[in-house]
């Protein structure tokens, strides 16, 4: 099919969809009213459900704040510890929502009608630094979840913060990993449709991503690296 | 939060540029569901980014960078259907277009299916009669890289469509 045979053809078809639309024109009107009042998409519905559960264990943590508060005096060594506790994870948990509303705020500041390349450029930057902290945060519900409850469980059984049980720190650490590996797949998926989409578009680009991604295995070696070498330091100083 | 007027110039912009949307929405998807979601995310890009439209460009030159922003971000969904769009044509074609008529518009579909997201993207600016000026400026790369990226797409593309004509005996 010839150049110009291309375009009579896909005239031809333009006008066979324009026909089908004009058929379902009221069905059309319909969707779009359906549209306008589609707010969430999938991603943000993650996103607002990881809020919704960090504002509850937030939530928990203050309540059990104010109980160890009421209940004993601060200065008590075993109350003192629960209050510390609760506090520290209030604090923790207000830092990632508050962490987490500002990516998402510049997520959301990403104009809409960027030439494509520029916006597959800024949406890659985004996922690359806001969204991989948020990946992080996001991780660390599961291990404050488990934390705040076992803070009530501790708090409810011994009236203080036990520390001399490693079965539940190997729990806490268990799920951050969990919920953070979880996650990595889909987030390597998605930065690697982009940088892919990038790479066609632009060469120059796709020179500059192919260099990030040596620079990046590179740095994953070193740190591998500087982990082990601390590891047998730690092993030969304990040992 | 929009205002009165701005809900109905959205509704204004969506009805007139419908078939714009449309185009991009076929292009994109594999399936009528995928379809479906795609305008609508398409709608939603629209009815958030048109109070920044300042009319420094033409409406449609605006319109297609929402609509293939959009498009190019959803990244690419399960391969169900790789004819969908071949057989959308041969389910809303009717008597008046010959079959040899049919058979070149599916094949056109079916070739466009075999491209990447960033050669669809320009194919389809060029077969809307954009000038390379234009591609340019939606894609955001210079008009030298359209001229040489759309003659190694076409050369694909006819490739493609000829060895679909040949497969249904219509060459």
């Amino acid at each position: 099919m010839k150049e110009q045979n291309l375009k009579e053809v896909w005239k031809e078809a333009s006008g066979l969809f324009a026909e089908k639309v004009e058929i379902n024109k009221e069905k059309l009107s319909m969707h779009q009213k359906e549209t306008s009042e589609k707010i969430f998409n999938d991603l943000r519905k993650g996103f607002i459900f990881d809020l919704i559960l960090k504002s509850v264990i937030t939530i928990a943590a203050i309540i059990l704040l104010i109980i160890s508060l009421v209940d004993g005096s601060i200065l008590d060594q075993s109350s003192s510890s629960i209050f510390v506790m609760s506090f520290i994870s209030m604090f923790l948990l207000s830092a990632m929502i508050v962490s987490a509303i500002l990516s998402g705020k510049k997520f959301n500041e990403i104009p809409k009608d960027l030439p494509v390349l520029e916006s597959l450029s800024r949406k890659l930057t985004f996922l690359k630094t806001d969204y991989r902290k948020f990946i992080f945060g996001s991780a660390l519900t599961a291990p404050m979840f488990v934390f705040t409850a076992n803070s009530y469980y501790f708090y409810h059984k011994y009236g203080e913060m036990r520390f001399d049980d490693p079965v539940i720190l190997i729990f806490i650490f268990i799920s951050f990993i969990i919920a953070y590996f979880a996650q990595i797949p889909a987030y390597n998926l998605q930065k690697k449709e982009l940088e892919e989409a990038i790479a066609d578009f632009d060469e120059d680009k796709a020179k500059e991503i192919e260099k990030a991604k040596i620079k990046q295995k590179r740095n994953y070696v070193i740190w591998m690296i500087i982990g082990i070498v601390l590891l047998i330091t730690l092993f030969i100083l304990f040992s | 939060m929009m205002t009165f007027d701005h809900n109905k110039y959205f509704e204004e912009v969506i009805r007139e540029h419908r078939i714009l949307i449309l185009k991009v929405c076929i292009m994109f998807s594999y399936d009528e569901a995928g379809q479906k979601d795609l305008y609508q995310d398409i709608c939603i890009n629209i009815w958030k980014g048109l109070p920044s439209f300042k009319g420094r460009s033409q409406l449609s030159t605006w319109l297609y960078r929402v609509a293939l922003n959009t498009a190019l971000s959803q990244g690419k969904k399960h391969h169900r259907n790789p004819l969908y769009q071949a057989e959308m044509v041969e389910n809303i074609a009717d008597d008046h277009i010959s079959e040899d008529q049919e058979d070149k518009i599916k094949a056109l579909y079916a070739g466009i299916d075999q491209l990447k997201a960033s050669e669809k993207a320009i194919i389809l600016l060029y077969l809307e009669e954009k000038s390379y000026e234009e591609i340019a400026d939606i894609i955001g790369i210079s008009a030298g890289n359209v001229s040489v990226k759309l003659v190694r797409i076409k050369r694909k593309l006819e490739h493609e469509i000829s060895s679909y004509l040949v497969k249904w005996g219509r060459k």
